[in-house]
């Protein structure tokens, strides 16, 4: 009971920062250099015209009353239109795209976790000998490294130089299963589309062509959480009930996995649903490295023409997903944790 | 205060110097100056008087300057008030006795920090970044090589040189049918309607292609001999600017059209003409689509150097000969060139697709991000005191609004808050930082909200507000510099931070714009060039400086966190 009213408490708590999201949302589109008219209206639109759209549009009315249609139309998910790509509704092309980000994060969150808490854990427990040394190295340059560059040094790597078909960056299918997942579309996520429907080749390609990027994107939130395991496994380590654990002659391995193991989670759920931020703005420089079909390379691309809907609606839907997967996380370490709840 | 030793002394200015006190005098008047110059820019740029079609952002931007300005003003004049005050001996021996445990404090840290070779590490680079950096700012002949745009005019030709080694240079110098008229030698219009190819690069060749691409007007005209024995000199080939003396190749390239059993016999020489080598006669092939012309070696006919190819020097000569046994009939040269190969200057990391020297590159672009990490960091730890210390310190209603204002920031992901900013405020570098600092406040306005909130609960703040000290000193005075461990570790950490992010926005093409070197950019000009020819160089070298610049702040960052934590001292 207590914790459904934590959940609420915290939903309710969304809807202020939601709407501050929106504000700023609007507040950089309304501040934006060039006249929006003009990108609605082409180049050679009479003045007449252009008060024309400027009236048609809204944009010579009070900013109040822009930004109120602004989240009327958000709420309905209209997003507006792009003028680059011949006016078509924004929300269209996110319905491509967003699916496609929301894959490649989540692979890069699986590979980030399924390898972090392990070698944290592994370096905490050999502190000062060479595995530790050794991870502690990895995972600083893990942070400290490029994602862009990370990309593109693998992308040199395993596929300039080695020439592993699966690995080229040409977008999450190869030809021959590209005209299968259109067909087959459910979710717009590949991988979970292609199990659902029983068909282990597109599977496994869709799987391979996200390996590296996932891989890449998920390299820093590796390094990240592997340090966070690590800080919070010494920390348990040196607490009493372990030396208690230790003393009623549990051998090491049930010491760890049982009671140091999930005390250090907690503090590192915390992290994980930080780093999900930085995984999804590492998804923009990933997709724009190996030209992966997701929100962040189209809304970049947009950006050469000037056209900042693409930007807009990536940083909505970006906090938006960033809030919620905070949320969820938030959860779990109240469950997790029983003192939270209690608070 | 100043009757703190006790005896008795002249009063005055005068009688309070000592040697020391002259700089010190000097160095607060200068420090003065100094913040009276600030406010004063500062104030113009408050008042500055916007254009009619200035933007909101301008202004903000202007008013942010001021503001920055202003606070380093008043910095300044406050620690030059303190060296004015450390002209008076006893001010400062009173001063020097009350700050000793400080010093012991400063002292144990740079103890510790001595002792752990990582930190020690991470502060080593950092110091090399930062010292090239101002270098490369403010005297950049003493560590760059080559200028910023490498002499890409000069030196063409070098375009995407591979590194650790010289350039491979190639120059060309051509001539056309028409720059000759000699004896015997008819400058003529060839109504004929060959279609000759445009000039490609050789087979054998692939980086050098001809300097000018011809008219196509231009291949319709031959030089014309009928008659053999006639022959030519000519010289003036600009070749001068072969700059190394490791000259491997000397040749000259014929095109010609001939009748059977007619060559041209060809001959250079090195010194105005005093001696010629021994003729090379063409093959006399016809030229066609696929065989352009032939090219002849001379590289062995005398010990090249520049001089011996410089304009005045080199020249060319050309006869007319005919086989025994074939009649007299026409040769037609549509050009020729004298073409030289040589290692050109060493370059450490290879050149660009302008041929601008890597290293020089990469080296001048490290003052930018040293620059944006810098002005970032202290701009946003600014702003985040400000903010952080009103909403700590006095909470309510304050503390509540700035609170839901920082997560409203900090609820989008960093990298996308500052390319949404960064879009909207268009290219630039005062753009990308002042995007920056719109990303970085939050996170410090926590910090310092945090530090605040856990200081203000311990007994002697709670001793000085009794006594009645005025917030703001009790700020000034507790607060703050207990606050200074994690402020200045985060602060370590999150300049290697800004330098990925500001590294990232330029590649994304926000940010400083071409011809100005800046990494981001560079890694990804470069990747178009990695999987299809292999030039690995170009994006490997650049994030390498990233890699290393970031991994210095977060080397130093993680050795002063384990440091400065009270829980592993002592």
């Amino acid at each position: 009971m207590r914790l459904m009213v934590y959940v609420v408490r915290r939903l309710l708590l969304l809807i202020p920062v939601i709407l501050g999201v929106t504000l700023i949302t609007f507040a950089i589109g309304f501040v934006i250099p060039t006249d929006p008219v003009h990108a609605w209206a082409g180049q050679k639109a009479s003045v007449d015209e252009l008060e024309r759209i400027r009236i048609m549009m809204g944009f010579d009315k009070p900013w109040y009353i822009q930004y109120w249609n602004y989240i009327s139309r958000l709420s309905h998910l209209d997003f507006g239109l792009m003028p680059s790509q011949g006016f078509r509704p924004v929300s269209q092309e996110l319905a491509l795209r967003f699916p496609a980000t929301i894959e490649l994060t989540s692979v890069a969150m699986i590979l980030a976790v399924i390898f972090g808490i392990p070698t944290g854990i592994v370096s905490a427990t050999r502190k000062d000998k060479l595995p530790d040394h050794l991870t502690r190295a990895v995972a600083l340059s893990g942070v400290s490294i490029p994602i862009f560059w990370l990309g593109i040094m693998l992308l040199w790597l395993f596929y300039g130089q080695l020439r592993i078909e699966q690995f080229a960056p040409v977008g999450r299918l190869s030809d021959a299963h590209q005209s299968w997942y259109i067909d087959h579309t459910i979710t717009g996520i590949v991988t979970l589309d292609s199990l659902l429907q029983g068909n282990p080749d597109v599977f496994w390609d869709a799987l391979l062509h996200l390996l590296l990027p996932a891989f890449a994107l998920a390299f820093t939130t590796m390094a990240l959480i592997t340090r966070m395991m690590r800080s919070s496994m010494l920390e348990v380590l040196g607490q009493d009930y372990i030396k208690a654990a230790r003393a009623k002659g549990l051998s090491e391995r049930v010491v760890i996995k049982k009671h140091a193991k999930r005390n250090a989670m907690i503090p590192t759920t915390t992290v994980i649903g930080l780093s999900f931020g930085g995984l999804l703005g590492g998804a923009v420089l990933t997709e724009t490295v190996f030209t992966y079909p997701g929100m962040g390379q189209w809304s970049v691309r947009m950006l050469v023409s000037l056209d900042f809907t693409g930007v807009m609606a990536l940083t909505f839907i970006t906090a938006l997903i960033y809030v919620f997967a905070n949320l969820f996380v938030d959860i779990v370490y109240a469950y997790l944790d029983p003192r939270i709840k209690l608070e | 205060m100043a009757g703190a030793t006790g005896a008795a002394r002249a009063t005055g200015f005068r009688s309070r110097m000592d040697l020391l006190s002259i700089p010190l005098l000097l160095a607060g008047l200068g420090l003065i100056a100094l913040a009276v110059v600030l406010v004063q820019t500062a104030i113009g740029f408050f008042l500055s008087i916007p254009s009619p079609r200035l933007f909101v952002d301008d202004r903000i931007k202007l008013g942010i300057q001021g503001i920055i300005l202003t606070l380093i003003a008043a910095f300044s004049g406050l620690y030059a008030y303190r060296l004015l005050r450390m002209t008076d001996r006893d001010w400062r021996r009173e001063y020097i006795r009350l700050s000793a445990p400080k010093a012991r404090e400063f002292r144990h840290t740079a103890h510790l920090i001595r002792r752990s070779p990582l930190t020690l590490a991470g502060i080593m680079i950092i110091a090399i970044f930062a010292v090239t950096a101002i270098l490369a700012a403010v005297a950049p002949g003493l560590i760059a090589p080559y200028p910023q745009d490498g002499g890409a005019i000069y030196y063409r030709g070098e375009l995407f040189q591979p590194p650790f080694q010289r350039t491979q240079v190639w120059r060309n110098e051509t001539f056309g049918s028409e720059d000759f008229v000699s004896p015997g030698w008819v400058a003529w219009t060839d109504a004929e309607r060959d279609i000759i190819p445009i000039p490609h690069a050789l087979p054998d060749d692939p980086i050098n292609v001809t300097r000018e691409a011809e008219p196509p007007s231009f291949s319709a005209n031959v030089a014309l001999t009928n008659l053999s024995g006639q022959s030519f000199v000519v010289g003036g080939f600009r070749l001068d600017d072969i700059y190394s003396p490791d000259i491997g190749f000397v040749g000259v390239l014929v095109r010609e059209r001939v009748a059977p059993g007619n060559h041209l016999a060809v001959s250079v020489s090195w010194d105005r003409g005093a001696s010629w080598s021994a003729p090379v006669t063409t093959n006399s092939r016809s030229f066609n689509r696929t065989y352009w012309g032939e090219t002849l070696d001379f590289s062995s006919v005398t010990n090249w150097t520049p001089t011996k190819l410089s304009t005045a020097n080199f020249r060319l000569r050309m006869e007319h000969v005919t086989d025994a046994g074939f009649p007299q009939g026409p040769v037609k040269i549509d050009f020729f060139s004298a073409r030289v190969f040589f290692q050109g200057k060493y370059v450490i990391l290879g050149t660009d697709e302008l041929g601008r020297d890597y290293f020089s590159r990469i080296v001048l672009a490290a003052p930018l991000d040293l620059l944006i990490a810098v002005v970032v960091v202290a701009s946003a730890l600014l702003i985040g005191v400000v903010l952080g210390v009103v909403s700590g310190y006095y909470g309510g209603w304050i503390d509540e609004a700035i609170m839901r204002i920082t997560d409203i920031f900090l609820s989008i992901p960093g990298l996308i808050l500052a390319l949404a900013f960064t879009s909207a405020l268009g290219p630039g570098l005062l753009n990308i930082m002042t995007a920056l600092v719109i990303t970085w406040w939050p996170g410090y306005t926590r910090l310092i909200r945090g530090q605040t909130l856990s200081i203000r609960e311990n007994l002697y703040v709670e001793a000085a507000r009794a006594v009645g000290v005025p917030s703001g000193r009790i700020v000034l005075r507790h607060v703050l510099p207990n606050s200074f461990a994690p402020v200045l570790v985060n602060s370590t950490l999150d300049m290697g931070a800004v330098i990925l992010v500001a590294s990232a926005l330029s590649f994304l093409g926000l940010g400083v714009q071409p011809p100005d070197p800046e990494w981001g950019a560079m890694v990804s000009d470069g990747r178009f060039y990695i999987i299809a020819q292999g030039w690995w160089w170009l994006s490997a070298f650049p994030g390498l400086a990233i890699l290393f610049a970031s991994l210095g702040f977060n080397l130093a960052g993680d050795g002063l966190r384990d440091i400065l934590d009270p829980r592993l001292r002592r």
